[in-house]
């Protein structure tokens, strides 16, 4: 018996010090430590959005409730949603976006950044959309930058930056499939991955996107469809509590269709176009919210445009950009922050029938851009470029902006800016020739062109009215180009050639309102007039002050019609105009377009999973219009897209 | 001279003598500056020790304080008229190996009273490493002056106390949006449901949630969603948070000196406290980011000073 009563306390005993120990735990559950413990810095100016009442330029964000109400499917269609941008298509894989530019497939006025990373690339001087290694879903927002801004963003710079921001390594964890299936030939799927940890976080994205292009109108055969696989890998590594590691990996590839059956040498073919880029950025948070980054990224595209059996007749290219910045925030007192830095990239170009040798542009910057808060009412922003391209001369482009805070929501802002846009080395070097069959040389420039020259001088006014749930954002400005770099005519069979042709200026106002009503419904619209003119006759179009639609209208409207239904609905209106480098039978006239989104969502359990069922119909109305020329004709187009996360 | 009567000096003798044995309760002759004080810190790490340097400066020099850095090695066969005990490690081995008076410092107002629960008889008191609920919903109230939600994101093992929180932030017009995350709930899906529904974010301790693993995509998520996030400490602002209150291991180590002070003087316990000094802290970039109109961090502080004062 005694033994047993000792064994009955030994299990007393020992139950007693598990349970106190548990006791213990569950206090150290609630310690001091989260209070005391260090984090690492999060925020970094250069990964922040400016806020927009501050930003020296007149901004639009598009975020992601505007990118999953508007049903885009593709990148280049959300500049709808921007006041005075222009988004149409040469071809249905060869998108078009421009703002206050020329209406052609080249954005040349404008700078493109995805993550800081210039996509703008040679030969030509445009934004290869289609072969952007990049998935709409991947997209955290983007800042369209409204008028110059060489000031912070370098060169191309002068008529406005679209600076994309991907979603950060560690946006989501777990896994995300969806697939869309449309008339028009849609068919997407995408798969992502996504992981975090303490140190480290990464997402990965594979991406089909393929759809038929535009009908053909007139014309038997319009060639314009593309398959597009994608891949993107983007890691974040935080060795320590300072130091921030960002390597992002991306690879597209596939076919466009090119070519039509209009007689040209050009038949229906199939390009294959591949593109990667890899890029590794270093951010070093310092004392005082100050901040070192230093950048590195690589690009490599490749078109394969060869015309069976013609083999004279492959038009290939490869490119390849490196770039390095060095970039160091610093706020010099409580009032002021300076940033500065310099850059150094090497473009090359390999591409037989578009000049005569392989070409390499350097190109080097230096930049400091400084926000003064003179007083909490007035906030200065001074900033320059140094640009020593080897293309081109030594430019500099200031920018000065002066902010005025009549309430902590209300703003006016007054700015001016002047900047340069060197000549592309397609501009100044092209000799766009083929042999036999064809035996013609398309361009031959003879060189020697002075850069382009903005000064832009604008007011801004910005409201924000909390109590009525909204916002107002109203620009005025005027812009006067020089030395605008234009093709000329190619006339008695002689080649085209690139001059600086003319003079032009640019008046106008963009408006912008944000209604929100309750948690869940939203209206913004945007309204754009502007006018453009010059004394220049163009050889196509004719007047230039027709060359960009007079009006444009558009507007998102968002809400949730039920328990986990939302609904969505875009108005997109275009005033007529003539494309620039387009005779009269390719006019556009007024168009305008319905868009709609209806989505159900179903929760699958706590832990996140959950599956959405989207319905969208682009060009609601059913009343085809046309794009750029008029063998692009846009009929309705509805898709059906399924995602799941899990 | 002729004042001094005998019987004047009598009473006065006697007068002394009985505030003598009242100083000496406990152990003979102990007075006011020979109290023996041993602080026991929970960890070496910086805060502590910070703590103890200042609590040295600030007592008197005749007064015999011992700082023991590490809790393990805590001898209760020593003879003391006092423990600090620093943090909620240290001050649970005290408590359960020691009689001698406590004051508890530097730890959570709820693991103290968990330690009062399970230790009722002993004799203690704490000063409170949080700070007051309606201290926070005066800074809340402060730099949002038009939020009308304030969202709280809590695990069970958190033990918030919603009750008093949300009468707080009641007092000041702000409505309460808590959101309790279940074992097995996506904290990124708890955090956009209560984001969604609140214009600030106010962070409570509980390790399951902000913990240095999770901050950084807290903080990135916050900032998607416009919505401020109101931190616990400095280190919480400097990675990304709106603002903060605290009392530094300073602050609170003065406190503590007046406490220990006192109980020289009276052998008495005062009742736990939340720290009474406290400083602000604000990220003016985070404010610039989200487009909040700031103040400095002084005219914060100034203002919740008189905000107090009027109450």
């Amino acid at each position: 018996m005694a033994t047993l009563t000792s064994q009955y306390y030994c299990c007393f005993v020992i139950t007693g010090t598990l349970l106190m120990a548990h006791d213990v735990y569950a206090l150290d559950d609630v310690s001091e430590s989260a209070f005391l413990q260090d984090f690492p810095v999060v925020l970094s100016a250069s990964r922040m959005s400016q806020p927009l009442a501050e930003a020296p330029n007149a901004m639009t964000v598009i975020d992601r409730a505007m990118i999953v109400a508007s049903g885009f499917r593709t990148i280049p269609d959300l500049f709808r949603m921007v006041p005075g941008m222009y988004v149409s298509a040469f071809s249905g894989n060869r998108p078009i976006v421009s703002y206050h530019g020329t209406t052609d497939d080249s954005a040349r006025r404008m700078q493109v950044l995805v993550d800081g990373r210039s996509v703008f690339m040679p030969p030509l001087g445009a934004v290869a959309w289609e072969d952007l290694p990049l998935q709409i879903d991947d997209i955290e927002r983007i800042e369209v930058i409204r008028g110059p801004a060489a000031a912070t963003f370098g060169g191309n710079s002068t008529q406005g930056v679209i600076n994309i921001i991907t979603r950060d390594a560690g946006a989501y964890s777990g896994y995300k499939a969806s697939a869309t299936k449309g008339n028009g030939g849609v068919a997407d799927a995408s798969f992502s991955f996504g992981k975090r940890s303490e140190k480290l976080d990464y997402r990965l994205s594979l991406g089909y996107r393929h759809d038929d292009g535009y009908a053909a109108n007139q014309y038997d055969i319009n060639n314009d469809g593309y398959k597009t696989r994608l891949l993107n890998l983007r890691a974040n590594y935080r060795p320590n509590d300072v130091d921030n590691l960002d390597f992002q990996v991306g690879y597209n590839e596939g076919t466009r269709g090119d070519g039509t059956n209009n007689g040209s040498p050009n038949t229906p073919h199939d390009k294959h176009n591949h593109e990667y880029f890899t890029q590794l950025t270093w951010l070093r948070s310092l004392d005082n919210g100050n901040e070192l980054k230093l950048q590195y990224y690589h690009i490599y595209q490749n078109v394969l445009n060869t015309l069976e059996p013609y083999q004279p007749l492959s038009d290939n290219y490869t490119n390849t950009r490196d770039d390095i910045e060095l970039q160091h925030t610093v706020h010099t007192s409580l009032t002021n922050r300076l940033v500065w830095g310099g850059s150094l990239r090497r473009d090359w170009t390999h591409a037989p029938n578009k000049f005569s040798g392989d070409q390499t542009v350097m190109q080097g910057t230096l930049f400091a851009n400084d926000e003064w808060r003179i007083t909490p009412k007035w906030l200065l922003n001074t900033g320059a470029m140094l640009e020593d391209g080897s293309i081109g001369t030594l430019n500099l482009s200031p920018r000065i902006a002066l902010i005025y805070k009549l309430t902590p929501q209300q703003s006016f802002r007054i700015g001016v800016s002047k900047a340069y846009r060197n000549p592309s080395v397609y501009e100044e070097r092209s000799n766009y020739q083929f042999g036999p069959p064809v035996n013609y040389t398309f361009y031959l420039s003879t060189g020697g062109l002075r850069p382009e020259m903005i000064v832009s001088r604008e007011v801004g006014y910005l409201g924000d009215f909390p109590k009525y749930g909204w916002t107002i954002d109203a620009r005025l400005y005027q812009d006067t180009i020089k030395d605008v770099i234009y093709e000329t005519d190619d006339a008695g069979g002689v080649p085209k050639d690139f001059k600086n042709l003319f003079d032009a200026s640019h008046h106008g106002l963009e408006l912008t309102s944000k209604h929100r009503w309750g948690e869940a419904s939203w209206l913004m619209v945007n309204y754009t007039f502007q006018t453009m003119h010059s004394n220049v006759q163009l050889p196509y179009a004719g007047s230039y002050s027709d060359t960009m639609p007079k009006q444009m209208v558009s507007a998102l409207y968002a809400t949730k019609i039920a328990n986990n239904i939302d609904f969505s609905l875009g108005y997109y209106q275009q005033g007529a105009m003539a494309v620039i480098d387009q005779g009269t039978k390719d006019r556009q006239p007024f168009t305008r377009r319905v868009d709609i989104r209806v989505a159900k969502q179903f929760k699958i359990d706590n832990a996140g999973h959950h599956a959405e069922v989207a319905l969208v119909v682009q060009g609601l109305s059913g009343a085809g219009y046309n794009d750029y020329i008029i063998q692009n004709q846009f009929n309705r187009r509805a898709f059906i897209t399924t995602s799941v996360a899990f | 001279m002729l004042l001094l009567r005998p019987q004047w000096l009598f009473k006065r003798l006697a007068q002394l003598s009985i505030w003598l044995c009242a100083l000496g309760a406990g152990s003979a002759f102990a007075i006011a500056p020979n109290l023996q004080v041993l602080v026991v810190l929970s960890s070496n790490a910086a805060p502590y020790q910070t703590f103890a340097n200042t609590l040295i400066q600030n007592l008197p020099s005749t007064m015999r304080v011992v700082v023991q850095t590490q809790s393990d090695s805590y001898d209760a066969t020593q003879k003391n008229d006092l423990i600090v005990g620093v943090g909620v490690k240290a001050s649970q081995l005290i408590v359960a190996k020691s009689n001698t008076p406590l004051l508890a410092v530097m730890l959570p107002k709820r693991s103290y009273e968990a330690l009062l629960k399970d230790y009722s008889g002993k004799e203690m008191s704490a000063i409170y490493m949080d700070q007051p609920w309606e201290r926070q919903a005066d800074l809340i109230r402060l730099v949002s002056p038009n939020a009308n939600k304030v969202g709280v994101l809590y695990s069970v093992s958190s033990h918030l106390d919603t009750a008093n929180l949300s009468r707080a932030l009641s007092r000041r017009g702000l409505g309460f949006y808590p959101q309790l995350l279940n074992a097995g709930d996506a904290l990124f899906v708890g955090l956009d449901t209560v984001l969604d529904s609140s214009d600030v974010l106010l962070a409570i301790p509980d390790s399951d949630i902000y913990s240095s693993n999770n901050i950084r995509n807290i903080l990135l998520t916050t900032y998607r969603h416009g919505v401020p996030l109101i931190g616990l400490s400095q280190a919480y602002v400097n990675a990304g948070a709106l603002c903060a209150v605290f009392s530094t291991p300073e602050q609170i180590a003065a406190q503590a000196s007046t406490l220990v002070s006192r109980f020289a003087q009276t052998h008495q316990l005062p009742a736990p406290q939340y720290p009474s000094a406290f400083s602000v802290a604000v990220n003016q970039e985070v404010a610039r980011t989200l487009s909040v109109p700031m103040q400095s961090a002084d005219m914060l502080k100034m203002q919740m000073d008189s905000a107090r004062g009027e109450r």
